[in-house]
């Protein structure tokens, strides 16, 4: 027993010693949260690191505690020799919690070229987060080091969490879109994010007026102005005033590797509930000239009955329970009864039979089909020889819901 | 120790490409596998204790003589060695790969392959007891990584189902046999240092089908986890559970810490491994002190690692395709005709024939 404490020591000991194998002091690294991709003007990529600043025990910092620095390159690592050489850190790419992608780079399929990087090397997690930019990666990521972020870690939990809630984006990573492109079951779709430039400019403006250097904006044109204006308040088309200036705009689809459009965030919770992934959602129904505004929660798994002889045909049934948070009615449960139920129940199949055709049209199957077509066959070869893909675009889906009324005593009686 | 050896074999060195290119049903045939070893080391141990051999050296001899059971022991000792060598090959690999990608090769595997050697070198109570520590350490970090991704596994993923036709099941089943009987056979080199040939039989069989359901269970959730094109492509892909979340959470990074608790058990048993083969050695040709040969095969076995690490990786991969489909042959062929002929021999010794 005394020698096998001994080894139990012994492996223990050496374990730690691990530590040994090519050690670096943690205050010499900087450490990447963030990689952006967009085009490049003298070489294939524009890569923006976002990088997270020690703050503890710093004076007031001008930013959010992150900076950002780029470097141009026909591959990452091109990119990370430049940035290398320009800091004073060894760099750590350990922490890297999402790829931003300029929208650009995502429709020409350059996301491709990431699929030949060993990770490992880089110590890059696969479950990085995706994201597709409008615009610019950079111009988004400028936008998440201002003040108003307070800490760039944990926006990016307060975003993947918030929005999941909402129910208006996607969250995936980079393990999943390998998985949804090589294995041809579904087409990967990404969450959207956008920046209100508006933002961005009051923060320079802001800067500028400290440093004395904003005596050229009293110079503006009235014309340059009232499109300044019209920039403002520019969250997703809708006008807004205050908040942080990156946002989350919808959903990016994907056909394999190339981006063919944009869902909206209303039209992403349709996408949710169709892909069985739906956590809460806020949904307006009109019905006997008034507004209702449900919430719906407590999704089941989707029922999908999927035919694959001719035309691939599917019968999507979904059940889910919803609150009922705004009604003009004083007794909300006799509304729900006597029609706001099939009003509701009619909207979501519609939207969602729309929202599949837009997909499809776009030839990707954001919403897996895919998935239960390959469980209907019992060995590779015929799966593979089946061609998903080829037969999805003349693929046919039947929508229907079954709403139910939660909490119908809080629902009715409380307020 | 036996189900430790196993399951190492069976989950974490394990050719990916082999298991998963075909299909995903790993969680059918490697359990299998396992079951099949059983059973011919549950005829050979009763074929022992009929024979009145309580190690496999006697088996041998008295079976086939001195001279030639020396000889039919050699692909044993070697089925050892080439065990050790898989599992340290793979485990060093991996900590190079992912965890120290800027340390030298060399390094890593000196690290393991003299932790390794330690413990071989203080004998199979030490090796068993240190095993019997780590269990209860190393089940709980494969069970923390079968638990912490639960919401990202999905049904569809298993399918096409079962993937693999009877025909490939057959084979991979067959293929995987050298590796799952090297951890049974490796104790009947040592069953008169066990309290008997009924107590190993009772080990081996507690540990066999332990190993087999942990296997089953694991293999399962990997196949929930990742579909069979990416698993055919995945160096390891128990420590790759953890990629396949969106949802990240306080247990997130658990991979680089259970890592460590499955080198323990890498490590402990590539020591079994090379004891055993050092001991059936010794016990065929001669040397009463079982130190030398441990030196000796683990120093083949590290220069094996780092010439694999040296651009001969195919090289090892091809030996390995070629000793799987046909080494199971080459070794249960002698093993089969010694258990006849040492029961034999056995029953004319007790009919007073001889």
């Amino acid at each position: 027993m005394k020698k096998a404490a001994l080894m139990i020591l012994a492996l223990v000991l050496c374990m730690n010693m691990s530590g040994c194998l090519g050690a670096v002091q943690a205050d010499d690294y900087i450490y990447v949260v963030g990689i952006g991709f967009d085009k490049g003007s003298q070489y294939r990529f524009n890569v923006t690191f976002l990088v997270q600043k020690d703050v503890s025990g710093s004076e007031q910092t001008s930013t959010g505690g992150a900076e950002i620095i780029s470097a141009e390159g026909d591959t990452l690592f091109d990119a990370i020799t430049v940035l290398s050489a320009g800091v004073p850190f060894r760099i750590n790419f350990s922490r890297v919690n999402t790829f931003f992608f300029g929208e650009e780079v995502a429709r020409s399929g350059r996301i491709k070229e990431l699929s030949n990087i060993t990770f490992n090397a880089l110590k890059i997690r696969q479950s990085v987060k995706l994201m597709v930019c409008l615009g610019t990666a950079q111009r988004l990521m400028q936008g998440l080091c201002l003040k108003d972020v307070p800490n760039i870690t944990k926006l990016q939990f307060s975003v993947f969490h918030d929005y999941t809630a909402e129910g208006i984006t996607v969250i995936t990573n980079y393990a999943r879109m390998l998985e949804s492109i090589r294995g041809q079951r579904s087409d990967p779709v990404m969450m959207l994010g956008g920046v209100d430039v508006s933002a961005v400019k009051k923060q320079r403006s802001l800067e500028e007026e400290m440093t004395g250097a904003g005596a050229k904006s009293e110079e503006k044109g009235e014309e340059q102005e009232k499109q300044e204006e019209q920039e403002e308040y520019t969250t997703d088309g809708v006008r807004r005033l205050g908040g942080m200036s990156p946002y989350i705009a919808g959903t990016a689809l994907f056909d394999g590797w190339y981006m063919k459009g944009t869902l909206s965030g209303y039209d992403t919770m349709f996408l949710l509930l169709g892909r069985g992934e739906l956590k809460k959602g806020g949904l307006k129904v009109q019905h006997n000239e008034e507004w209702a505004v449900l919430y719906i929660k407590d999704e089941k798994p989707p029922r999908v009955k999927l035919t694959l002889s001719g035309v691939p045909r599917a019968k999507v049934e979904l059940e889910m329970a919803c609150n009922i948070v705004k009604y003009r009615g004083e007794a909300r449960s006799d509304e729900w009864e006597s029609g706001l139920q099939q009003t509701a129940e009619q909207l979501i199949s519609n939207e969602m039979a729309r929202v599949f055709n837009i997909c499809r049209e776009l030839n990707s199957d954001a919403f897996g089909f895919g998935e239960y077509a390959s469980t209907q066959f019992s060995d590779i070869v015929s799966w593979e020889g089946y061609d998903w893909k080829s037969k999805y675009p003349l693929m046919e889906a039947e929508f229907s819901v079954k709403l139910e009324l939660a909490d119908e005593n809080v629902t009715t009686r409380l307020e | 120790m036996v189900g430790v050896s196993l399951f190492t074999a069976t989950v974490f060195a394990m050719d990916s490409q082999q298991a998963y290119s075909g299909g995903n049903s790993t969680y059918i045939w490697m359990p299998l596998s396992i079951l099949v070893s059983l059973a011919a080391v549950m005829v050979i141990m009763s074929a022992m204790e009929k024979s009145g051999a309580d190690t496999l050296d006697k088996l041998f001899t008295a079976a086939f003589g001195r001279v030639v059971g020396r000889i039919a022991a050699i692909p044993l000792i070697l089925l050892f060695i080439a065990s050790a060598f898989f599992i340290l090959t793979d485990f060093v690999n991996m900590i190079h790969s992912f965890v120290f990608y800027n340390s030298g090769y060399w390094e890593i595997a000196l690290w393991v392959l003299l932790t390794s050697l330690l413990l071989s070198f203080m004998g199979l109570e030490c090796i068993s007891r240190t095993t019997l520590l780590i269990l209860p350490m190393f089940a709980a970090a494969v069970l923390a990584a079968l638990l912490i991704p639960y919401k990202s596994y999905a049904i569809y993923r298993l399918s096409p189902f079962p993937g693999n036709s009877l025909e490939d099941m057959g084979r991979l089943t067959l293929h995987n046999l050298l590796r799952t009987f090297g951890a049974m056979m490796a104790l009947l080199t040592v069953t008169d240092k066990l309290c008997g040939m009924r107590f190993a039989k009772s080990s081996c069989f507690i540990g066999a089908v332990c190993a087999a359901a942990f296997t089953a269970l694991t293999q399962f959730a990997i196949a929930m986890a990742y579909d069979y094109i990416d698993l055919a492509d995945m160096l390891f892909p128990l420590y790759r559970m953890e990629m396949i979340m969106v949802e990240e959470g306080y247990l997130f990074r658990m991979d680089n810490l259970s890592l460590f608790f499955w080198l323990m058990a890498g490590i402990t048993t590539a020591a079994y491994y090379i004891y055993s083969s050092a001991m059936l050695w010794c016990r065929c040709f001669g040397p009463k002190d079982t130190r030398p040969g441990v030196v000796a095969f683990i120093v083949m076995t590290g220069c094996a690692v780092v010439m694999q690490s040296e651009g001969h990786y195919d090289e090892f991969r091809v030996l390995y395709y070629s000793a799987g489909r046909w080494g199971w042959a080459i070794i249960s062929l002698p093993l089969i005709a010694a258990a006849v002929l040492s029961v034999r021999r056995g029953m004319a010794v007790r009919s007073g024939k001889v």
